[in-house]
């Protein structure tokens, strides 16, 4: 256990040599406290007393880059399940709780059996049962009835079910309490739960979710099931560009888990098991796979000991989460889709890049901002001088294991596609061949030093900045990349330029309006 | 952080002393005092006035300006006028600034500055490090006062509109809101909507008049804070104002009329092409009420138990966690601000189980003003609106000083933060009962439907859309540029008031003659209409 305050200075703008803008710059004072419990977990507490408010979070070292074909989303899944309670939250008698997931379980073992023969039904070409379509469900005409009657049983089950349960207890404690904010969400690399409370009540936080992921009952599973697929309908099916926006990730990636949605495919959620998600649990939801943050009106001691006290109950276990092995091989050819859709026309490029803790990353999203916004090079190429884009972009997306520089416009004349792809290449070769200036340098140095004391305004802010960089490498990576960005040289901008945008490892994403020439 | 060791000592407690409930927690009491609003407040020249806090955690300065501005002021003809002219404030350059110059030294400093106009408030933001306080400054105050919208940048966001114009019906996220103010609002002017010709027909000249008439010191509210001396910032704003015209007298902010549409309930439906469509988007909505309306509090409780409090809310309980019909779904009867609000209900269910869901929230509806609330769920409700509070108004400095700058400009009653608590706790059972019975009107929700139609009505074979015994229009999607639908018979005039309302129907009769009419939602026959020169669809 140990403690730590850290004094970050932010070195003022303006070509000021380091030292000198140290003195007349401004400091931005953030003290970060980190110590660790006996299980691994640890903890980092920043102070901030404007607002009786805290900011709390876990913050888990899982995502979808951990699953792996049949049972992608899986993480996004557990992560809902997470809301649906233990022994003692979400039901008035777990005792008979428990017998109802019992029966419901063998039910939809069986449901599952025969959810399996549909898959065979369908290989081999054979009628299908709409009715268990329309729930995403491969189950055979021939089927049908079993499949029905099962249903039936496990609806009647689940009102029964009903009368002991106490629905979305955590999320009603958490607002009853005046919690704000509660939610969780799913990345690639990562999975956060968080609620903003009142800062006299902050030992909710500690009681509710030392309780969660000391052992989860498999509670309203399969009802939960149908909610993320529709959440997969709503996010990504019936938007305008969410099934291109997916397919044209699996191309992009051709052999890490990042190709598949976080959400996962509609076929496999609809597979999901109790034992899976267990499996799961037991493998990534151990203590020393979390860092929970705490931030706002709080004292430090104070947290410490509840950690101690609540989280120091989460047991280490034997089974060791798989390392990430698989690289992204190189790109051997240029890819490019060509989609119609009911949106803006619109074209994107893509290069693999370094991850976000990569020693480049400081010049590539330096380069990026270079390339981006009103007075980036594309804008300022495509849009003011040429007049064939409305708008132009460009960012580097940092992960865990990897990243991708993109750069995408939308074009003045949705004829002019080739012209408006030779000129974003041209923008690209340029700072190739001709780098980039000190001033532009400056001005986006000036805008990543900026950018992060935005960041840094709300609670949750702060917390996202330690908790986000800590899952991936390491909370101090935030201050310690600030000094990192004011080292890139114009030189290095121009290195990494070369090295990513190359010829064979472009990939290009055109839309067109549908029905439109 | 040095932790002394005697502290360390008395801080271990037993693992025994985690209670078996969480309802078994015991809290210390929560202080906290409303800010105050006049001590954070200091008039300034001209009419105007500003909320000023000091917050010195982090090297930067947050100040917005609040003008009452908008869409609701345009002329007929020149819809989209308000959105442009604060698009082409920030992006037109002012008289000393040609536009790439003007962002260039804004991107230099890495300063974030933002104009927008929106149908009954606009603003100009800017949040600038603190070092660079005073060039911030002069540069928003130069794009308020002296804006150049330079015409190239005009023909650009033009260009840029046009291109969003076309989006309009791309997403059933955007038809569904679109619409369901069209048949809510009616003619009022928060419907006053862009077309391609309204855009088109949009100069220089009128931007230059729109701004002349709203961005003025009389008209605006600031909101400041961060790293500054509050007295310094404050004699700086004044200093700021300075350049403007002394008005003879401060004219009063523009007004912004009642709302008098009846909309026509029922179920619209609009269908959206396309085969991934694979789920519908619902929302049933009738007015509702304003902000200075007594029953605003007991609603407020009301709505948070019916569907606005997320996981706590009947509606969440029973659509989706019980259900699994939905990811999305949720109910919000907030008063309007300036104008009746809307209150409604929405999810988005996939096509065969939209007609269940939609029946399950109407089941709901009615049974909250059949049987109230339980004193739990009542309880809770209100809990949570007194411990949330300084996190839903005042979470920091910015927001605080925005959160009072909002509340003048608005009209917010006297009082409201003061006093906000205070009536949360008042509220009773009976309140709650009695403002579901008085302010909830099933019968007169309009229900818009978008999707994939004939399988949204068909639904998942036990309960179909036709099954909820309300009638159900087809309204065919509008030209997304021109906004005209198209109509079987188009032979009828119809006024500006009914121009949306051009959508075929079931036959109805016509008053004048009695003759079938194209449209059951139209008044009149198209000869009767053509005869008497009166629109088609209201009979004016």
């Amino acid at each position: 256990m140990r403690s730590l305050c850290l004094l970050v200075f932010l070195a003022a703008c303006a070509g000021a040599p380091a030292q000198e803008s140290r003195e007349n710059g401004f400091g931005v004072h953030l003290p970060v406290e980190e110590f660790f419990l006996d299980n691994g977990m640890k903890v980092l507490v920043v102070e901030r007393h404007q607002v009786p408010r805290v900011y709390c979070a876990l913050y888990w070292k899982v995502g979808s880059v951990n699953e792996r074909p049949g049972i992608t989303g899986l993480s996004h899944f557990f992560e809902h399940m997470m809301f649906k309670g233990t022994k003692k939250l979400g039901t008035t008698d777990w005792k008979r709780d428990a017998e109802f997931n019992e029966q419901i379980e063998a039910i939809m073992a069986e449901v599952r059996a025969l959810k399996l023969r549909g898959l065979e039904a369908l290989r081999r070409g054979k009628p299908m049962s709409e009715a268990a379509a329309q729930s995403s469900s491969t189950i055979a005409k021939a089927d049908e009835p079993r499949w029905a009657d099962l249903m039936k049983q496990f609806e009647a089950l689940k009102e029964e079910q009903k009368k002991i349960t106490i629905g979305e207890h955590i999320s009603k404690l958490f607002a009853a309490n005046g919690g704000t904010h509660t939610n969780a969400s799913t990345y690639n690399d990562w999975t956060r739960y968080f609620v903003e409370l009142p800062a006299n009540k902050v030992e909710l936080f500690f009681w509710l979710e030392s309780e969660t992921f000391m052992g989860p009952v498999w509670r309203e599973f399969y009802p939960e099931r149908e909610v993320v697929k529709e959440e997969r309908r709503m996010r990504t099916d019936s938007t305008p560009t969410g099934l291109i926006q997916q397919q044209f990730n699996a191309m992009f990636w051709q052999a890490h888990p990042y190709g598949w949605p976080v959400i996962g495919w509609m076929s496999d959620i609809d597979h999901y098991t109790v034992a899976e998600a267990q499996r799961y649990y037991d493998t990534y939801y151990q203590p020393q796979n979390c860092t929970a943050v705490f931030v706002g009106d709080v004292d430090p001691i104070k947290i410490r000991e509840l950690a101690r006290r609540y989280f120091g109950r989460l047991q280490r276990r034997e089974t060791q989460p798989d390392p990430i092995v698989t690289q992204e091989p190189a790109q051997a050819a240029e890819q490019r889709m060509e989609a119609e859709a009911d949106a803006r026309p619109s074209i994107s490029i893509r290069w693999h890049a370094p991850a976000g803790v990569h020693a480049d990353a400081p010049a590539l999203d330096l380069l990026a901002m270079i390339l981006d916004g009103r007075t980036g090079r594309l804008w300022r190429t495509l849009v003011d001088e040429k007049g064939i884009a409305l708008q132009a972009s460009a960012g580097y997306w940092a992960l865990k294991h990897g990243g991708m520089l993109y750069v995408s416009a939308n074009p003045r004349d949705p004829k002019q596609f080739a012209e408006l792809e030779a000129a974003v290449e041209a923008v690209v070769r340029d700072v190739q061949e001709k780098g980039v200036t000190e001033r532009e340098l400056q001005k986006v140095k000036n805008q990543s030093l900026a950018n992060l004391v935005r960041e840094l305004d709300t609670n949750m802010g702060v917390g996202d900045q330690l908790g986000l960089s800590d899952v991936v490498g390491d909370w101090r990576d935030v201050f310690e990349y600030v000094k990192k960005v004011e080292k890139v040289t114009a030189a290095d901008v121009t290195r990494v330029a070369h090295a990513i945008c190359t010829p064979t490892g472009r990939n290009i994403l055109i839309i067109r309006r549908r029905g439109q020439p | 952080m040095n932790l002394s060791p005697v502290l360390l000592l008395l801080s271990c407690v037993a693992p025994q002393d985690i209670p078996e409930r969480p309802e078994d927690l015991k809290y210390a009491p929560l202080k906290f005092d409303v800010p105050d609003a006049e001590k954070m407040r200091a008039p300034l020249r001209n009419g105007a006035a500003a909320y000023v806090i000091e917050d010195r955690s982090l090297p930067k300065v947050e100040i917005t300006v609040q003008v009452r501005a908008g869409s609701f002021w345009e002329d007929a003809g020149k819809e989209g006028l308000a959105g442009l002219c604060g698009t082409l404030m920030r992006l037109g350059g002012t008289k000393t600034r040609r536009p790439a110059d003007l962002d260039e030294e804004l991107d230099f400093l890495a300063a974030e500055l933002n104009v927008s106009v929106g149908d009954t408030s606009g603003s100009a933001s800017l949040s600038v490090l603190s070092k660079d306080l005073d060039k911030g400054l002069e540069i928003l105050f130069d794009v308020l006062r002296n804006p150049a919208f330079d015409p190239e940048k005009l023909d650009l966001v033009k260009a840029q509109t046009m291109e969003r114009l076309k989006s309009r019906n791309d997403s059933t996220a955007s038809i569904e809101a679109r619409e369901t103010n069209l048949l809510l609002y009616g003619d009022y002017p928060l419907n006053k909507l862009s077309t391609g010709a309204s855009i088109e027909s949009i100069t220089r000249e009128d931007l230059v008049r729109f701004h002349a008439r709203f961005f003025r010191p009389w008209n605006f509210i600031i909101a400041a804070a961060g790293d500054f001396d509050r007295a310094v910032l404050i004699e700086k704003l004044d200093r700021a104002l300075e350049a403007y015209e002394i008005p003879k007298a401060v004219p009063e902010r523009p007004r912004v009329p009642p709302v008098t549409y009846a909309p026509e309930p029922g179920i619209y439906c609009f269908h959206k092409d396309g085969k991934n469509i694979n789920q519908g988007r619902v929302s049933a909505a009738h007015l509702g009420v304003e902000l200075h309306h007594p029953d605003v509090f007991p609603l407020r409780v009301l709505g948070y138990i019916l569907g606005g409090g997320g996981f706590s809310s009947r509606l969440v309980q029973r659509v989706r966690t019980e259900m699994g019909l939905a990811y999305e779904v949720h109910a919000d009867l907030r008063p309007g601000i300036l104008y009746v609000g809307s209150m409604r209900m929405a999810f988005q269910s996939k096509n065969e189980t939209c007609a269940l869901a939609l029946k399950t929230c109407l089941e709901e509806m009615e049974r909250i003003r059949r049987e109230g609330v339980s004193e739990e769920e009542l309880a809770a409700a209100k809990q949570y609106f007194l411990d949330a509070f300084p996190g839903l108004f005042f979470p920091g400095p910015a927001r605080t000083a925005g959160t009072f700058a909002f509340a003048e400009l608005h009209d917010y009653p006297k009082g409201y933060f003061q006093s906000y608590r205070e009536r949360i706790a008042a509220v009773t059972r009976e309140d709650v009962r009695r403002v579901a019975e008085e302010r909830l009107h099933p019968d007169q929700l309009v229900i818009v439907v978008v999707g994939n139609i004939s399988e949204i009505k068909q639904g998942d074979g036990r309960t179909r859309l036709a099954d909820l015994g309300r009638p159900i229009v087809d309204v065919p999607l509008p030209d997304p540029v021109t906004l005209a639908r198209p109509v079987k018979d188009r032979k009828g005039g119809f006024c500006p008031r009914c121009r949306d309302l051009m959508f075929t129907a079931d036959i109805g009769t016509c008053v004048a003659c009695g003759s079938d009419t194209s449209s059951g939602g139209m008044k009149l026959c198209a000869g009767c209409a053509r005869a008497k020169g009166v629109c088609q669809a209201c009979g004016e």
